[in-house]
């Protein structure tokens, strides 16, 4: 992987000590499971050249440098402060500064330390020179990629994947590219399996030397990826998964970046969905995945939907991760305790298994990602009839309406878009803008500070964000399985928790 | 109390039901283990070619589902006929562990084809023969019209092999069996029984592999490791047989599937991850140690 070159950086005995202060200070709160974002830019105030935090949702991005050996980038100045940098850290960091100002950060440029870059101004627009890690960028393109299940229990057609990846940025690219560079997508399937998730991404970073990474779905490949891009200071892109995992803790990672609402965020969706009027009076089920990355969901859930429905939350369970033997009994379990809402968070293969093998009939429930893409409605019919599954994406009926994104994927592939086009379409399209907001000047640390500083990024596919946190999402569009029309269509847009 | 009960009750219909695939896989293990003492791994894969064929003639040419399930019978008759004339035959003489090491590659050999042939599929499925449901009294135990189909073939088939056993023909798979010198002697072809066996062994894996198939969505190795996983089951109802009793084999496949079913009541898999196989390994360790010829023998065990 090619780094930039490393500089070591004369500094004062006091600004070093400073420096280390401000790291310790930043990681104790980062070990507190403070919610980055505003908190952690408020600590940041007056840390002025520790040399660290990249981004603004404190942590920075100490699990890649050490004390001392960071990536170099600026500390935030205050929540309305200077919006300070200070590049050079202290000793041998990756590059020279690059943070970027806290919100509303004034634009005033770091103090005193070489290496330093002017802050960014309130706008976000004009992002901090400075060499930063330019890994995957180049005057003429910028290199990112994607993973996503192609194979495995996601089962996601391979055509949609290889259709889809790239058709925002060729659009793009045809126009220009952004900020006078192509963007090239690269894409690995990730088999719906942790471990192959993390060796991609490790080969997108470091040999394919990708500038980003982007999850496509699969909450465990995302927590894999979001965790290894956090050890070596990729930036990571995703949509929301669960918030923490035991035995690792919060996902909330240094360079990790969840652009719509996490499984936890979604509860209270989910929970006002079962108390609906077209839901109420019906028994509920909570049914989740075994892995254990979706502990804090389950219990979370039920929880809620134990206060939200009362007594007529009959079953709540765990189910294997990849039901396939065990449908039956599976089934069988949610139609004797006499439910008539299912509120489902495992994999959409275990969904069309356990659907299929069910000797009842019910309205299944859940959060986004991908139990609501097409091919579930389309194997899974009539079983899931009337199912409604939260997505970050709006249903294929609202895509078609969009005409840039039927051009540019029909320009592409000389073909009818389908729902896969329009979840990698959209996750393209806030990519761009988070690309294009980060200017001219593109380095990892500029990137995440500019979303950081941004916070909103709206691009009408997927809901807007507020990054106040590494869980940035704000609503999700309420998609519903027709049958009769074989695909999911739209109920709801945006709809906030 | 009231709610474990009503567990139980569901659990013991719901196994009935599941142990009519594991039973059909069983017939047929029994059934090659008399006529040619062979330990047949590739019983399994007779059901998921069967079920291929026929997802293949349903869904991919667009054929009725009688068509199509008869094209599937008739592709696990096809594999049966070819695992007997181009292995176990050449190998007739060979180990009885040569043999059963011949099976298992026919099974691998068979899963690899469906893995080659149909790797770009991703979500196989076939429509049930009727997707109508009820609850069954007095547990309100949820049963599949699907579930009942394939109980229902299992008793046909039962009788019909019950039947055929004491026909000219059965009688003479029997003396193959038994004395394959004595019944060349008076005119049985060794060969032609042998094929014939393999050939109604696959008509059964074959059956099991089509009627389970639609209960959930299917890939490779379907009915030997996948969604519909009645290999190890089966050799487990067929171990509780003797590997002898065809009736045996009826009642192994049904208990076992009832004790599987044990493994998912609520205070069981609560407290014991994976309890489902948990409880069916331990309940055939503890048959073998206390009856290590079997539960379910027969007469023809006995004999």
């Amino acid at each position: 992987m090619t780094r930039p070159a490393r500089t070591r950086t004369p500094h004062r005995p006091v600004h070093l000590a400073v420096s280390a202060v401000a790291v310790l200070s930043l990681t104790l709160l980062g070990a507190c499971g403070q919610k980055a974002g505003v908190a952690g830019t408020g600590a940041g105030s007056g840390a002025v050249g520790a040399g660290v935090v990249a981004d603004g949702f404190g942590g920075g991005v100490g699990a890649r440098g050490s004390l001392g050996g960071g990536s170099g980038s600026g500390s935030l100045g205050g929540g309305s402060g200077s919006g300070s940098l200070s590049g050079g850290g202290s000793g041998d960091g990756a590059g020279g500064g690059s943070g970027s100002g806290g919100s509303g950060g004034s634009g005033s440029s770091g103090k005193g330390t070489k290496g330093g870059s002017g802050g960014s101004d309130a706008s976000g627009t004009d992002t901090p020179a400075g060499p930063g890690d330019r890994t995957g960028v180049t005057d003429s393109t910028i290199r990112i990629g994607i993973h996503a299940p192609v194979t495995g229990a996601a089962a996601i057609p391979q055509q949609s994947f290889e259709r889809a990846v790239g058709v925002y940025f060729d659009a793009v690219n045809r126009a220009g590219g952004i900020n006078g560079r192509k963007v090239e997508v690269l894409f690995r399937d990730d088999g719906f399996d942790p471990n192959k998730a993390r060796t991609e991404c490790k080969r997108l970073a470091e040999q394919d030397e990708v500038f980003l990474l982007v999850g496509g779905g699969g909450a465990d490949q995302i927590d894999a990826c979001a965790r290894y891009a956090a050890s070596v200071g990729v930036p990571y892109i995703s949509g929301g998964v669960h918030e923490t995992r035991p035995g690792l803790g919060s996902l909330a990672v240094d360079t990790y970046f969840a652009v719509t609402l996490t499984y936890e965020q979604q509860i209270p969706l989910l929970v006002r969905l079962a108390k609906s009027k077209d839901l109420a009076g019906e028994d509920v089920a909570l049914v989740v995945a075994d892995n254990d990355s979706l502990n804090n969901f389950y219990d979370k859930a039920a929880a809620a939907l134990g206060s939200g429905v009362g007594d007529r939350l009959v079953l709540k369970r765990r189910i294997p991760k990849n039901t396939t033997s065990d449908a039956p009994s599976v089934g069988t379990s949610i139609c004797s305790s006499g439910a008539g809402v299912v509120v489902w968070n495992a994999s959409p293969s275990t969904l069309l298994n356990v659907s299929k093998a069910m000797a009842c009939t019910v309205t299944f429930i859940g959060p986004g990602l991908t139990n609501g893409l097409n091919i579930v409605a389309d194997v899974g019919c009539p079983n899931l009839d009337d199912a409604l599954f939260y997505s970050p994406f709006p249903g294929l009926d609202v895509m078609r309406r969009d005409n840039a994104f039927v051009s540019a994927y029909r320009q592409k592939n000389n073909a009818e878009p389908d729902d896969i086009g329009a979840a990698i379409y959209g996750l393209e399209k806030l990519v761009g803008a988070m690309l294009v907001a980060t200017g001219k000047d593109l380095s990892r640390e500029s990137f995440q500070a500019t979303i950081a500083q941004r916070k909103k990024f709206e691009t009408g596919v997927f809901p807007p964000t507020s990054f106040t946190s590494r869980f940035g999402g704000t609503a999700m569009h309420l998609l519903r399985a027709d049958c009769g029309a074989g695909e999911f269509v739209t109920v709801r847009q945006n709809e906030r928790p | 109390m009231s709610q474990t009960l009503d567990e139980l009750g569901v659990a013991a219909v719901t196994g009935t039901l599941q142990g009519a695939v594991y039973a059909l896989v069983a017939l047929g293990i029994v059934l090659v283990y008399r006529a040619s003492g062979v330990f047949n791994f590739a019983q399994a894969e007779f059901g998921t070619t069967g079920l291929f064929a026929a997802y293949t003639a349903k869904e991919l040419w667009g054929w009725g589902y009688p068509s199509a399930f008869a094209f599937g019978i008739a592709a696990a008759v096809a594999m049966g006929l070819l695992t007997e004339r181009l292995v176990i035959h050449p190998l007739r003489n060979a180990p009885r562990v040569t043999l059963l090491v011949a099976t298992a590659g026919v099974a691998l050999t068979a899963i690899g084809l469906q893995f080659w042939q149909f790797n770009e599929t991703l979500v196989m499925t076939m429509p049930k023969i009727d997707d109508s449901f009820f609850l069954v009294p007095p547990f309100d135990a949820p049963v599949t019209v699907q579930q009942l189909i394939t109980f229902g073939v299992l008793i046909a088939a039962s009788v019909a092999l019950a039947l055929f056993f004491r026909s000219p023909s059965g009688l003479a798979i029997v003396a193959a069996q038994q004395e394959p010198t004595a019944a060349e002697l008076v005119g049985i072809s060794v060969r032609r029984v042998s094929m014939m066996t393999w050939a109604m062994a696959a008509v059964l894996g074959g059956l099991a592999g089509i009627l389970a198939g639609p209960n959930t969505t299917f890939s490779a190795a379907f009915l030997s490791f996948g969604g519909g996983a009645a290999l190890l089951p089966g050799f487990m109802a067929a171990v509780l047989a003797g590997m002898r009793s065809m009736p045996g084999a009826v009642a192994g496949g049904i208990t076992v599937g009832i004790v599987e079913q044990m493994g998912t009541l609520t205070i069981v898999s609560e407290n014991v991850p994976g309890a489902r196989a948990a409880v069916l390994f331990v309940f055939l360790l503890a048959v073998l140690l206390v009856a290590p010829r079997g539960i379910y023998l027969g007469k023809a065990a006995v004999a």
